[in-house]
């Protein structure tokens, strides 16, 4: 049988060797861990082969503030208050690769609030970019022939304006 | 850089406005595919969606889309008609006395909302998606109040990407107004505090978030010199309100309405020969164009429908009142398309092509034709709304249908009775006796507030007849049962997991299910074995045998 209490630690290795000691209760954020742990995979350092040590130290930053619970009702508010600045403040990243590689990482650690926040950041920061620099960003191969790119233009010639 | 995964693509894309969307179509054929996907109909630039019923099979109806031919300058204006309807379907044939008819109750993002006359007191409230090809029945308020259609209005919440049907009923001739909204997805109306200052009929216009309808202050039938006021509803936060339109009295030879142009809320006053053309912006009405010189004196059928094109000129449906054949007084409801150039001053005909001429009308009076044009009501709205809900749509739409006939499976557990209904089901869904029937089945029950998934299609007895999929790998169904069996262990401290994969004879560290996922796994439940829980009958209406649940053990 597992064990619930919460102040049992789950040690998660990243790809470069690092390795993380963060609460269970904290890390269940994540479904992927939380099946391993279910599964009784979790008496040894987790693996994590996909993500780097600095992705991964930013995701328990992420995962931690979210595990935090305001005691009463008016710390809730406030709590929620300080839980959205947080978020937007966490989203700032200074390189843009970090941000994919968060998006990457809680793609792998199925944590879906960190996956929601981090493609909508995507989303907003490309949205208003011209093709060629999102198929930089993407490091997208265009595969159009001229031809072909000029009519999928002509198409929607009212988006270009 | 490395790419990423195609779903966190598609995730990313789906909270993108339509305007980017378009744009990143070029980026490369498989963003293109992405933002094509679902479902695969090739962008019209800009279409106008038509209501079709041939005078010859009033049974059929077709909703077709019109998209521009290029032209030069000083040619005339051409629209070609798609050969595939967006959506076909069938009136069901309540009776022989009356042909159905189509009445355009409103349109909202490419939706339409319409209701089939079939005689005079029975209409039926559809809600037509017709990239989707889909046509969502709206249900009845209870087993008995039918939904009044013109007073209802549909509008689109953006916060939560839901569409709403709003209806203002009243108790008592008039006195004692009372709202209703309807989330479409869902089987029921909810009825909300909030009214109008006046009662509301006849067709709504959706725009920026509020529908709205033009109303004559306390009357129904408009008598000279009446006033009129517009009353709006904030489809979001589920308000009222009214703004004053440009022209707020009625008078003698004028008619004014409300019309939806291209996204805008349009006002137009006209009489024998004056056309006034006005557009809300920023809750000011700015006059759009006046039209002195009008060609179409005695057509009584006439509607502006939207702009044509950038420039805005304006594009006017009209029929043929009267035509005398042979000396004969005969009708023609043949429609016929207007441009009116507002720069020029000019009017021109618009021709249709692609379509064999003589069965092509637009059909039925002044409502049947419904204009989309531009960019903001293009074929993207569309394609967002049917995306799966994860990514911001709808998904399921007709989750009624399937929980009912879910619900009868699983209560009657007979094949026959499961067929007869569905015979007699069509357009109109079950039947009014299986629907009464039901009802009462269901009001013998006690209720739950079941507020466990956040989904809109979940029933009032917190069940979903289709998997709910919140998580990748995971098929969770919303179970009264087996969530509080769950909650029971879990609150407990003992170890246990939903739908868990069983295996038999297979490596345990596999996570192949090769027997059907138990409902609920218990872990070291006796002698270090875990133990499975199988809930058979998983509704709370039949849980009453004594075989209901059965036990195993594994490894």
């Amino acid at each position: 049988m597992s064990s619930s209490s919460s102040s049992k630690m789950i040690e998660l290795r990243s790809s470069d060797g690092e390795t993380f000691h963060v609460e269970e209760t904290v890390v269940l954020q994540s479904e992927t861990i939380k099946q391993m742990i279910d599964d009784d995979c979790a008496n040894a350092a987790i693996p994590l082969p996909n993500v780097t040590s600095m992705t991964l130290a930013k995701v328990i930053e992420y995962i931690k503030k979210h595990a935090e619970k305001p005691k009463d009702d008016d710390d809730k508010k406030v709590a929620e208050e300080d839980l959205k600045k947080f978020d937007a403040e966490f989203v700032k990243v200074d390189q843009e690769s970090m941000l994919f590689d968060l998006v990457r990482a809680a793609n792998y650690l199925n944590i879906k609030s960190l996956l929601d926040l981090t493609c909508q950041a995507v989303a907003d920061s490309i949205k208003d970019l011209s093709v060629e620099e999102v198929r930089k960003k993407f490091n997208i191969q265009n595969d159009f022939t001229p031809e072909e790119e000029a009519k999928v233009r002509k198409e929607n010639a009212w988006a270009f304006d | 850089m490395a790419e990423l995964p195609s779903e966190i693509i598609l995730d990313i894309l789906s909270r993108m406005p339509v305007e980017s969307l378009a744009r990143f179509r070029c980026v490369s054929k498989v963003w293109c595919q992405h933002i094509d996907r679902d479902p695969c109909i090739p962008i019209i630039p800009a279409p106008i969606t038509i209501l079709h019923q041939e005078t010859a099979h009033p049974y059929a109806i077709r909703i077709l889309s019109l998209s521009k031919v290029d032209h030069k300058e000083g040619t005339i204006t051409e629209l070609e008609v798609k050969k595939d309807p967006l959506l076909e379907f069938n009136c069901p044939k309540l009776s022989t006395f009356y042909i159905p008819a189509v009445v355009v109750q409103g349109s909202c993002n490419g939706w339409l909302f319409l209701s089939l006359n079939h005689t005079k007191k029975t209409n039926i409230p559809v809600v037509v998606h017709p990239l989707k090809k889909e046509c969502y029945k709206v249900p009845r308020m209870t087993h008995k109040q039918r939904v009044p259609t013109e007073s209802c209005g549909l509008g689109f919440d953006a916060s939560n990407n839901t569409y709403k049907i709003v209806c203002v009923l009243s108790k008592r001739k008039k006195q004692n107004l009372y709202t209703m909204v309807h989330v479409v997805g869902t089987n029921s109306w909810r009825r909300i505090s909030q009214v109008p200052s006046y009662p509301i009929t006849g067709e709504s216009i959706f725009a920026h978030g509020y529908v709205y309808w033009l109303v004559v202050i306390g009357r129904e039938v408009p008598m000279d010199d009446d006033k009129y006021t517009i009353i709006w509803f904030d489809v979001m936060n589920e308000e009222f309100g009214s703004i004053d339109p440009p022209r707020q009295r009625l008078s003698i030879g004028w008619r004014d309405e409300l019309v939806n142009i291209n996204g805008e809320v349009g006002f137009v006053s006209r009489n024998c020969d004056i056309h006034e053309v006005w557009v809300l912006k920023q809750e000011e009405w700015v006059m759009h164009c006046r039209i002195n010189e009008n060609p179409l004196f005695y057509h009584s059928s006439i509607r502006v429908v939207g702009f044509l094109n950038k420039t805005r000129d304006v594009l006017i449906t009209y029929g043929n009142a009267r035509n005398t054949v042979g000396g004969l007084l005969t009708r023609d409801f043949r429609k016929r398309l207007l441009v009116y150039k507002v720069q020029s001053g000019v009017w021109e005909e618009v021709k249709i092509i692609g379509h064999e001429d003589d069965d092509w009308d637009i059909k039925e009076g002044d409502r049947g034709y419904c204009g989309l044009w531009g960019s903001f009501f293009g074929d993207f709205q569309w394609r967002l709304a049917s995306l799966p809900i994860r990514f911001g749509g709808l998904g399921l739409c007709s989750a009624e249908d399937v929980s009912t006939y879910a619900f009868v499976a699983s209560r009657a557990q007979s094949w026959s009775l499961q067929d007869h209904i569905l015979q007699g089901c069509d357009i109109d869904g079950a039947d009014s006796d299986y629907g009464y029937a039901l009802d009462r089945v269901r009001m013998s029950l006690p209720g739950f507030d079941l507020s466990v998934c956040r989904k809109v299609c979940l029933d009032s007895f917190g069940e979903h007849a289709v998997h709910c999929k919140e998580l990748p790998g995971f098929k969770y169904r919303h179970d009264l049962v087996r969530d509080v069996l769950y909650d029971v262990l879990k609150r407990a401290g003992i170890s246990s997991r939903k739908e868990a994969p069983v295996n038999f004879l297979t490596d345990p560290l596999e996570g192949r299910s090769t027997l059907r996922p138990a409902d609920i796994l218990v872990f070291g439940w006796a002698g270090g074995k875990h133990a499975c829980v199988d809930l058979t009958g998983v509704s709370p209406l039949v849980g009453y045998g004594p075989n209901w649940v059965c036990c195993r053990t594994s490894r």
